[in-house]
């Protein structure tokens, strides 16, 4: 199949909408990946600052990874009920010893969504009656239709509404809201130790710390998910050490395998775990996943976690953070009728902007200088988030070609007026509604 | 070995595992795998009648997948993906028309969720699910709860659920109406045995669906790809859902995956003209994944396992129907669809000793569900090996007391 052979196979049999924008945009086809670097089947090289919201932690098919991935493959990759396999206790008791306090119990699952899942039925059987969760307002938990329950990110939320009645949604980082909500009909609160997706927010010192204690008033579990920040990305082991905060429950994914597997995990506190295996009507299924913890994907975890404490990817991200973050900041300040700021902590970093149209921008224009970026893909966001989550093994000069062609890119973006990028925004918002003879035509490709 | 000797192994498991794991727990270590053999750490072989998975080590699939850990195992989600597109065209011809659009993800729980989140997506208001009853379609949230899981925690959710008893179309009939969001069914529900839905029953539940314009969902996690004895367990009638659910196996034993299959009008309704990230994940759909579903459903076609997977069927009835009627024998009777059986008991103690005499004598079954055991052989098991599941499992019943000449086939 040619490029639009797979483009028009994508519009038949996947997702119509998704194809239409490879088309328009003109995406090739991924082909392969080492170190910060994708290359396309056409051997076009893109620096790969987007690492699918954070997962390549380690870099593109490293090594010693790949290899412990390969031999587990060879040997035994799934497991029935009632197995044990070393890699999976091993994954198990890893996490564990990595976690601080009491943390456990380990579920593996396949992905963030299916731990967020695990989580939410457990603090509604172990705070029984309770019934209410709050969650932070733009928060990201998972898109299944369990997980979508506690989405903060309503447009992902609304085509699908009404889901659970009890949940209640406080700004990020506003403590004060946060405990005009609380009262003892709450089961739990989630919390990312930094808010991810369009919307990076790094809260204040402390912040994380409140929250918890909070919820010890109050007699809620505290939940951090920290699928996105975990394992380095955002400057620590886990974001929640920031605070020295200690959560009833955590949740972890993205960086697990860093890049080479799917994985979750949802990991409690023994104090909880008692709560749970301790009520009357407990069923061990009521916390089951159906096909969680594959040797394959364990191996490879355990693998991923030699290399990042081994190479100390946490100190890592802080150190190059600081360079990324302060460059983006510098642009920042010299386009300030395109950007509002540049947030960020580690190598969890983004630039906010004026709008939609001006993140699409930025994104085009980049991929062209051959550098992928973390695109929100949230058109109803006022002032997204684009996001820069280069692989904690990304280099200074990695980085300084990134901010380079950033400046570059910059340049040419700014040289537009600014009320362009406000009427393009019109359009961005209904991009998806348009028909497709338009959109294509509006960006210059053929129809296929 | 990573961090402990395998002596170690059981403790450090109870210490950290989740209960359901624990709970079901053998004591055993499992080291190495092929075909339906697991290699223990203590040097002894089982021969696995439990996962309903696809088989260990098949090697195109396991070279399939290796090659492309080296390539691209996860994509970065900014290019195309070859990978997955080369997998839907491999889901488009396996399935019926007009079931055409895949959703690609990580599980099969995944893929039933999204099947939810399809019918949600449908008719927001409606909160009303019905279920043939027994019918175990997933174990996220709403998987749990359709379950009859932890109902009375899961409340929460806002979802009211009606069991529908299996083959019963006044029920199904009565119990549909313009507040029902989906009928979640599977084409052969084990519980209490094996029970296979019938043709004018779920003819009954297309015609009530489309009447009342809710969706009808059918989860194949332990039908599909083979498992009852044709590609897909809706082919065993011919009725065709609105979303169909495969997962587990799909993903050839390697890696896992899951997809809901539904069709271009439905899918275009709730997800056309949206933005194409409403629905979808961080690693669903990944180059490896897909790597390892397109091969594996190529091998399945190619070595007609369904075809295979109805052979094991006539060769436990062969081998157990042939023996007179025994009014003593433990075991009352069995019944298979395909490659799954269900063997009957007086009771659970029995049923657990009958388990536990097969685990002893290199056979592994899934647990017991109160006095009914269950077979599910991975898809790619050998005649050989099936040849062994059997002996294996007379030798348990002989063991257990329980002998296999009574065994009498009742369907």
């Amino acid at each position: 199949m040619n490029r639009l052979q797979v483009i028009d196979c994508c519009d038949k049999h996947w997702n119509p909408t998704a194809a239409t924008l490879y088309h328009m945009s003109h995406r090739t086809i991924e082909h392969r990946a080492e170190g910060s670097w994708i290359e396309d089947e056409e051997g076009n090289r893109f620096l790969d600052f987007a690492c699918s919201y954070g997962v390549f932690i380690v870099g593109h098919a490293n090594p010693h990874v790949q290899a412990a991935a390969c031999d587990q493959l060879a040997r035994i990759a799934t497991l029935p009920y009632g197995m044990m396999e070393p890699s999976q206790v091993g994954l198990m008791q890893r996490l564990a010893r990595m976690l601080p306090g009491d943390l456990n119990r380990v579920w593996l699952t396949n992905s963030g969504a299916e731990a967020c899942e695990i989580a939410l039925r457990a603090v509604l059987a172990a705070r029984a009656p309770r019934r209410r969760i709050i969650v932070a307002r733009d928060s990201y938990h998972g898109k299944t239709l369990g997980a979508l329950n506690i989405l903060g990110q309503h447009n992902h939320r609304n085509p699908f509404d009404p889901l659970m009645r009890q949940v209640d949604f406080v700004p990020y980082g506003d403590l004060a809201a946060l405990s005009d909500a609380m009262d003892s009909d709450v089961a739990a609160v989630f919390l990312e130790p930094v808010l991810g997706g369009p919307y990076l927010q790094v809260p204040v010192s402390g912040y994380v710390k409140q929250v918890e204690l909070l919820c010890r008033e109050h007699g809620a579990l505290f939940v951090a998910d920290e699928i996105q920040t975990a394992f380095g990305r955002a400057g620590r082991m886990f974001a929640i050490e920031y605070d020295a905060a200690q959560p009833d429950i955590i949740l972890l994914s993205k960086g697990m395998t860093g890049g080479h597997a799917a994985i979750a995990a949802t990991v409690m506190s023994d104090r909880l775990y008692e709560t749970l295996t301790g009520l009357s009507d407990f069923d061990a299924d009521y916390l089951a996943s159906g096909a969680g913890a594959s040797p394959f994907a364990c191996a490879t975890a355990l693998a991923s976690l030699d290399f990042i404490e081994r190479e100390n990817l946490p100190e890592r991200a802080q150190r190059l953070g600081v360079r990324l973050i302060s460059g983006l900041r510098r642009l920042a300040r010299q386009y300030p009728a395109l950007i509002e700021e540049a947030p960020g902590i580690g190598l969890m970093t983004g630039l906010k902007v004026r709008n939609p149209a001006v993140e699409s921008a930025i994104t085009m224009v980049m991929g062209r200088h051959g550098i992928h970026l973390g695109h929100s893909m949230n058109e109803s966001a006022d002032h997204p988030v684009l996001r820069f989550y280069p692989p904690l093994t990304v280099t200074e000069g990695e980085i300084e070609l990134c901010l380079d062609k950033l400046a570059a890119s910059l340049e040419q973006i700014g040289s537009r007026p600014v009320k362009l990028f406000d009427c393009l925004n019109l359009l961005v918002r209904r991009q998806y509604r348009l028909p497709r003879w338009f959109v294509y035509r509006l960006t210059g490709v053929k129809q296929t | 070995m990573n961090t402990a000797s395998y002596s170690e192994l059981p403790a450090m498991f109870q210490r950290h595992a989740p209960p359901y794991l624990a709970e079901r727990a053998t004591g055993d270590v499992v080291v190495s795998a092929e075909g339906a053999s697991l290699h223990l750490a203590d040097g002894r072989t089982l021969l696995d009648a439990a996962s309903g998975g696809f088989g260990y080590g098949v090697s195109p699939v396991v070279e399939a997948v290796q090659a492309q850990l080296r390539r691209l195992p996860l994509s970065n989600r900014v290019l195309i993906s070859r990978t997955l597109a080369e997998l839907v065209v491999e889901l488009d011809k396996l399935c019926p028309t007009p079931l055409s659009v895949s959703y690609v993800c990580n599980s099969g729980d995944e893929a039933f969720e999204g099947a939810l989140k399809l019918a949600k997506g449908l008719n927001p208001r409606r909160n009303r699910l019905l279920v043939v009853a027994g019918s175990r379609p997933g174990s996220l949230s709403y998987g749990t709860l359709l379950a009859g899981i932890g109902a009375g925690y899961l409340d929460a959710l806002g979802m009211e659920v009606v069991p529908i008893r299996p083959n019963d179309s006044a029920s199904l009939a009565g119990s549909l109406d313009r507040s029902t969001l989906a009928v979640v069914y599977e084409p052969v529900i084990r519980e209490r045995g094996l029970c296979r839905l019938e043709a004018a029953f779920l003819t009954e539940m297309r015609r009530g669906c489309d009447t009342h314009g809710c969706l009808m969902i059918a989860s194949e996690l332990h039908t599909g790809l083979g498992f009852a004895g044709t590609p897909l367990g809706i082919s065993l009638t011919g009725v065709v859902p609105d979303a169909l659910v495969l997962g587990d196996a799909l993903g050839g034993g390697q890696i896992g995956v899951g997809v809901y299959v539904t069709s271009k009008a439905i899918n275009d309704a709730v997800y056309g003209g949206r933005n194409p990230s409403l629905h979808g994940s961080t690693t669903g759909g990944n180059p490896a994944s897909c790597v390892a579903a397109t091969v594996a459903l190529r091998h399945l076609a190619r070595e007609r396992i369904a075809q295979r997977q109805e052979g094991l069927g006539r060769a436990f009835t062969e081998r157990f129907a042939s023996r007179a009627a025994n009014p003593e024998s433990l075991i009352r009777n069995y019944q298979v669809c395909g490659g799954l059986v269900s063997v009957e008991l007086p009771g659970p103690a029995p049923a657990d000793r009958l388990w536990r005499e097969c685990l002893g004598a290199g056979l592994l079954l899934q647990r017991p569900r109160d006095r009914w055991l269950y077979l599910a052989p991975p898809l790619t098991v050998s005649e050989r090996e099936w040849e062994q599941v059997l002996q294996r499992l007379q030798r348990g019943c002989e063991r257990a007391g329980c002998e296999p000449a009574a065994l009498r086939e009742v369907v």
